[in-house]
């Protein structure tokens, strides 16, 4: 799907080019898709470790 | 033994009793930088006679008391980090005649404990992955790592005693270790980021280099305010190893120094059991690659826009992929980077610290390729606090180091673990001439 995206807008040509790139997101991005999360796990927004931990 | 080969905490104390002088510091530093520099490469901007009349400032201020560790000290600083009238490149074209008007947050701390800016060292461009041309000390035919080449290749040569560099992936503790130097990624947060110019906003961190981990406590101690003791620690640490991913990705050579590392550690009191790595540490890779693509993406998307042509190969193909990434998958990621954090947490507050490899491999062979962060990424990940210390070599002379890591706001600990571990491994803390292949 990121690969169609990219031909869409870069033409196929460039997409060709950033192909590795794209594919080796696209990888990442369905392995983070397809795992299981509980819906009250809130993303990370600020790293802020608290140091009384 | 001129000045230049001194360690951080000689000159230290040299200045302070009066026997050294940081003009003739400077002075022999830019002598060396004359002699290596055109093996090495490893400078961008380095402006003499302004590190003259600073280190003249300097000395004269000595008269009202040295104000830290690192007073009348001429720090390398890498070339993303802002600084004030001084050309600021970023390793890209884009920015080849880039003059601040202000400092990085962190060299307005350094200036005011007495550090002087020595120069600016190359980085791969804009700290991603396209590579500078600094060459290896200890090969001149291999790379010395990046994001931070030209900091690593200069502390390790003896260009400076102390350098900045800055971690997304593994740019601090990879090219350190390539470089038989100290590295320190601290806790994300600890040092500001301010005007330095950011690569992945979540994961970015200011680090530095230096030859010893007494050094390096120097460098903390100026940079955070905090004067603490220095004594290596004399009890020997409980330590979690960490294997699974770490095996399976290192190179042999790597995994087998390794292994004697531990052995002699273990061998001088070290309690070392296995750490076993959570179900979710294998997500580590793939939340990053999405984490700092996106954020990656969102940094440079205006100027790409209009300069798109001007963004070597692998950064136009990063930033490209990056703005593809639905925004679900990137919030995705950072739920599950807390996970992580979490999971880890647990695991590594049931030792002193963990350890494993530096990186995967010793340093590649030429200059075209800079390293896998693939050891370094999960403590970028997480923010947690790591240390490299050199801890072998390879059979054909290359540095291999050790990595440390400890729970946030653990530096202090764990450059005591690795002062403990760098006494007991015994690697050469002088700096090196630089060796051809």
């Amino acid at each position: 799907m990121m690969l169609e995206a990219a031909v869409e807008m870069w033409g196929e040509e460039r997409a060709e080019e950033m192909r590795a790139h794209v594919e080796s997101v696209s990888k990442a991005v369905w392995i983070v898709g397809n795992t299981q999360l509980d819906p009250g796990t809130e993303p990370v927004t600020r790293l802020i470790h608290r140091r009384d931990e | 033994m001129k000045p230049y080969e001194l360690s951080l905490a000689e000159a230290s104390s040299r200045i302070k009793n009066g026997s050294l002088s940081p003009i003739d510091l400077a002075e022999s530093l830019l002598e060396r930088i004359d002699e290596i520099e055109p093996t090495l490469e490893a400078w961008v901007t380095v402006n003499g006679d302004q590190v003259r009349k600073e280190a003249e400032k300097i000395t004269r201020m000595l008269g009202e008391g040295v104000r830290s560790g690192i007073h009348g000290i001429p720090v390398g600083v890498k070339d993303i980090y802002f600084t004030k009238g001084m050309k600021t490149t970023m390793g890209s074209p884009i920015f080849r005649n880039y003059v601040p008007g202000v400092d990085a947050d962190i060299l307005v701390t350094m200036k005011q404990a007495g550090g002087i800016v020595l120069g600016k060292t190359e980085t791969t461009e804009f700290a991603v992955h396209d590579p500078a041309p600094t060459r290896n000390p200890w090969n001149t035919g291999h790379t010395p790592g990046g994001s931070s080449s030209g900091s690593s290749a200069a502390v390790a040569s003896g260009m400076c005693q102390v350098a900045f560099g800055s971690q997304t992936g593994g740019s601090v503790i990879r090219p350190a270790s390539y470089c038989g130097i100290v590295g320190v990624k601290p806790t994300y947060d600890l040092f500001s980021r301010g005007s330095i110019f950011p690569l992945s906003w979540s994961l970015d961190h200011v680090g530095y280099m230096t030859r010893t981990t007494q050094d390096a406590h120097i460098m903390l101690e100026a940079l955070t305010g905090k004067e603490k003791e220095w004594h290596p620690r004399i009890h020997a640490p409980k330590v979690g190893l960490l294997a699974g991913y770490f095996k399976e990705n290192a190179v042999e050579e790597v995994w087998q120094g390794f292994e004697r590392s531990v052995a002699k550690i273990w061998g001088e009191g070290a309690d070392v059991e296995m750490a076993m790595l959570p179900e979710s540490f294998k997500l580590v890779p793939d939340v990053h690659k999405v984490i700092m693509s996106v954020e990656t993406a969102a940094v440079h998307e205006d100027i790409f826009k209009t300069r798109g042509d001007e963004y070597r190969s692998y950064l136009r193909g990063f930033i490209s992929s990056g703005l593809l990434v639905p925004a679900t998958a990137y919030l995705r990621a950072q739920r599950l980077r807390g996970q992580i954090i979490q999971d880890m947490r647990n695991l590594i507050g049931q030792f002193d610290c963990v350890i494993c490899p530096s990186a995967t491999d010793s340093a590649p062979e030429g200059l075209e390729w800079t390293g896998s962060p693939a050891f370094n990424s999960p403590w970028s990940l997480t923010g947690f606090p790591s240390i490299t210390v050199p801890s072998s070599l390879t059979e054909n002379g290359l540095p291999l180091g050790l990595q440390i890591i400890g729970i946030p706001y653990s530096e202090w600990e764990l450059l005591e673990i690795a002062a403990w571990c760098e006494d007991k491994l015994g690697f050469g803390t002088r700096p090196i001439d630089p060796r051809g292949s």
